[in-house]
């Protein structure tokens, strides 16, 4: 990426330009997250080439595997129902506009809150379970939860026909973010706020000490470490991704429903992150791109994309293939461009 | 010498961390040859090379019968067990939901060998018991199945594995009698470190330190003289 | 709560039970031998519902169809096995949990292009009904019931009384001390994943004409599936029965006392026996390979 710009750099012929470029370049900071901010600069840009419509739903997407991604990634933990935590998200933001107060940030805040809450309480509980037995209780906590929406509290929330509440959210900041257009950049700037988290986690001691928590469980306990607690913040932290998720599905809908946490879409939400690249920065956003644009389109292939995305699910685990992102990876060596590789 | 297992040069390690360093040693046939070593020395990392349920990192170990000779690293564990190298595990575990009748019917099964009176006449006691369920069944009744268990099929080699470990002195005399009568029809590889069993049962001693063999005693004589304390 | 609901109630909940036992044996001796997750057990669930459908149609018997469900999916599973499994035992038990979802999307997909997303209704092969305790029951039910306990009888005589048998039960112990007999493990894994999948595909077969047959059956059933397996304790043949009836009738009866409930009630018990009994019903705590 670097030699790339110093490339282009080199051929304005200010040279001042040139020597500036190239002291950012090598600042820390940028090293660290210059990548971030290009993806974030491009997402941005894409409003000019597809609709805005598409680019939010791809962003609240990508963050909700984000969250599954870091769980499996990180965490070494596979769940059958990340969406309850989307929906724990989802529906304390929804409770707060509907019935209490009327600012999205301050939904948003109560969305996290929630989640952080919940996934403390969930988690404590089930991350001892053994990888099987961890992925199924998710998914029946997750139908349990989804029972409890619908049926349980729909005193409270409506039932299946949902909570309704889009007039009532106020303008934030002066600029009402249900518009699509504002929303867009709202959701940009929290894109950018989680990845850049993401990947300051990932990249710190804590980021190693879970990667070999996942492989060596043995040694790093033998080395003092606790790993229930390590991935119990794993967990917290990827359920307040969801959480954030559905918050976000909450402001930009102006409504919330039963559906959006089904314990049918666990599946989909699982294949999106294997398809991305798992254990990537950048791969939930790739695979959500994919995964969504494969289902708008209408043509008869994309239509059976269970087949296409079932096969990919068993030759990229088969080949321990890094998805998308390991595959951009992999045409970037061939052509030996000198660019460092994707994360 | 009549050679019937040749450990070549082996090297082991789980992940990064060796634990055996270049072990040679060559085990007769028909005699009875001990491993001695602390706990953590290396011997069960061995055994389970011969075994065949661990690749060492490198080097060979040749198995020699009906006139043949093969390496045997690298094959997969059941085939080693057909040629005739018999593993008896540490942990005295039998199959606890078959019975001791079913027990000797898989081991029985590969060869097709159901000279079960042989098993018989060194342990009378699985006879009485043939009905009972692993489960059901004593540590010494359990090792006794074990060791039963791997006389059958016809083994040319037994690699027991501590089999005094943990059992009452009782028992340990009548295994010590087994071990005597079959000494001479099977080759014996023992891990132990019962002192008295040693200096009873064994040919030849090999001596293992931290992943080395560090003495090897050759003769009876040699045997009874030496202190294994400092082994162990 | 009608009482004389009751009766039917019970019976249908046995019936239903006896489809999940078929269809959740597969998985819990999968497990308990080879240390795998097979999801994919839906997989060839859903292709017994069409495959016995098809062959029926076709030639109006649907015994025929079921002898062809039992040939095509034996050889499936012998060829996933040899792709996708046998490098992969080794691996975390997430590893095949995700292949085997995998793989299940994509015959879910084959399935959609070969039969189309529309339900279909299946007919059953025995008609009328009898009374039963009181009750007017389907023949087919009744038939199921019956063909179900004569599968659990050949399971159970062939893992007691066949030297194959023994072998797999001293296998789902203790792996190494099987192969240490001289027996070849992997053959034991590759008889026991066919009679999985062979199992799971009759379950799939005497299902159909139960229900819509379409193509997110594969899906709908997973859950379930695998809440029967660990409910009643990964490797145990008496447990999966067990549990199965328990979860058939706890659906059924719930649905007469409180409609539902049958959504939410397989998973209550699943997680309350979990917190007491972590390794299901009769299951032991297997050991880590």
């Amino acid at each position: 990426m670097n030699l790339m710009i110093k490339m282009i750099l080199r051929k304005l012929p200010l040279k001042s330009i040139y020597k500036l470029g190239e002291k950012v370049i090598m600042h820390k900071t940028f090293k660290k997250y210059g990548q971030i901010v290009v993806v974030i600069i491009i997402v941005f840009l894409a409003k000019y080439f597809v609709s805005l419509s598409f680019l939010n739903e791809v962003i609240i997407l990508s963050i909700f595997v984000m969250s599954c991604n870091f769980l499996l990634g990180h965490g070494g933990l596979l769940s059958f129902g990340q969406p309850l935590y989307l929906g724990v998200g989802a529906y304390a933001t929804a409770c707060y506009l509907f019935y209490f107060g009327q600012n999205p940030l301050i939904g948003i805040i109560i969305g996290l809150i929630a989640g952080v809450i919940f996934a403390l309480g969930v988690g404590a509980v089930i991350i001892k379970l053994r990888s099987d037995y961890f992925a199924l209780v998710n998914a029946a906590l997750n139908m349990i939860g989804f029972f409890l929406a619908y049926d349980t509290f729909a005193k409270f929330t409506n039932g299946l026909d949902g909570m309704w509440f889009l007039t009532r959210i106020n303008p934030l900041f002066g600029i009402d973010v249900t518009i699509e257009k504002n929303f867009f950049i709202f959701a940009v700037l929290i894109l950018l706020i989680v990845l850049l988290l993401t990947k300051h986690i990932m990249n710190s001691m804590f980021g190693t000490i879970c990667l070999a928590a996942k492989t060596d469980e043995k040694k790093l306990r033998f080395l003092g470490y606790n790993i229930f607690k390590i991935k119990l913040l794993v967990f917290i932290y990827s359920s307040l991704l969801a959480a954030l998720a559905g918050s976000l599905y909450a402001i930009h809908f102006g409504f919330v429903c039963p559906s959006m946490m089904e314990q049918e879409k666990a599946g989909e939400i699982v294949a999106t992150v294997i398809l991305g690249g798992v254990g990537t920065l950048f791969g939930p956003l790739i695979g959500s791109i994919v995964i969504i644009a494969a289902k708008d389109l209408t043509s008869n292939i994309i239509q059976h994309w269970e087949v296409i995305v079932g096969a990919l699910l068993v030759i990229l685990v088969l080949t321990a293939d890094k998805g998308m992102i390991g595959l951009a990876n992999g045409v970037i060596s061939k052509y030996k461009i000198n660019l460092r590789n994707i994360e | 010498m009549d050679k019937i297992l040749e450990v070549k040069n082996v090297d082991a390690a789980y992940d990064k961390a060796k634990v055996l360093f270049d072990i040679s040693i060559n085990i007769e046939r028909n005699k009875t040859s001990v491993i001695v070593g602390k706990n953590g020395a290396g011997k069960t990392t061995l055994f389970r090379i011969i075994a065949g349920f661990m690749k060492p990192t490198c080097g060979s170990v040749v198995f020699s019968n009906n006139e043949k000779s093969q390496n045997i690293v690298g094959l997969p564990s059941h085939k080693i067990s057909n040629l005739g190298v018999r593993y008896v595990a540490q942990d005295k575990a039998v199959f606890s939901d078959l019975t001791v009748k079913e027990n000797l019917e898989l081991a029985a099964y590969p060869t097709k060998d159901n000279n079960w009176d042989l098993v018989f006449s060194y342990f009378p006691k699985l006879k009485i018991l043939i009905n009972k369920k692993g489960a059901y069944l004593s540590g010494g009744e359990r090792q006794m199945l074990m060791i039963g268990r791997s006389l059958l099929s016809k083994p040319s080699i037994l690699l027991l594995d501590e089999p005094m470990e943990g059992l009452a002195p009782g028992i340990v005399e009548g295994l010590i009698e087994v071990i005597s009568k079959i000494k001479n029809k099977v080759s014996l590889l023992i891990v132990e470190q019962n002192i008295p069993v040693i200096c009873k049962l064994a040919d030849k001693v090999f001596a293992i330190k931290e992943g080395r063999i560090v003495n090897e005693f050759n003769d009876k004589d040699d045997i009874k003289k030496a202190t294994f304390e400092k082994y162990l | 709560m009608e009482i004389n609901l009751l009766g039917p109630a019970i019976l249908f909940g046995f019936s239903d039970g006896c489809i999940f036992f078929l269809v959740s044996i597969g998985l819990s001796l999968c497990f308990g031998l080879m240390r795998i997750i097979s999801l994919d057990q839906c997989a060839y669930y859903l292709l017994g519902a069409y495959i016995t459908y098809s062959v029926t149609l076709a030639t109006g018997s649907f015994w025929l169809g079921i002898l062809v469900t039992i040939g095509l999916v034996a050889l499936l599973g012998l060829g996933v096995e040899r792709v996708i499994y046998k490098n992969i035992y080794s691996k975390p038990i997430t590893y095949t949990m995700i292949v085997s979802f995998g793989f299940l999307l994509f015959i879910i997909g084959v399935t959609k292009f070969i039969w189309g997303l529309s339900p279909i209704p299946v007919k059953a092969p025995i008609n009328g009904s009898s009374a039963l305790i009181g009750v007017d029951f389907p023949n087919y039910r009744i038939f199921i019931i019956i063909i179900t306990f004569v599968i659990y009888l050949l399971i159970s005589y062939f893992l007691n009384k066949t030297i194959v048998g023994k072998a797999i039960r001293a296998g789902i112990e203790d792996m190494e001390k099987v192969e240490s007999l001289g027996i070849n493990g992997y053959k034991l894994f590759k008889i026991t994943f066919v009679i999985s999948c062979v199992l799971s595909s009759l379950g799939g077969a005497f299902h159909g004409p139960l229900i819509m047959v379409e193509p997110y059956i594969g899906m709908s059933i997973l859950l379930y599936m695998f809440i029967t397996a660990v409910l009643g304790g990964l490797g145990s043949l008496k447990g999966t029965m067990v549990a199965a009836i328990i979860i058939g009738e706890v659906m059924s009866l719930g649905s007469i006392v409180w409609p539902p409930s049958t959504i939410i009630l397989p998973f209550l018990i699943f997680i309350i026996v979990l917190m007491i009994k972590p390794t299901g019903l009769f299951g032991t705590k297997l050991l880590k390979r």
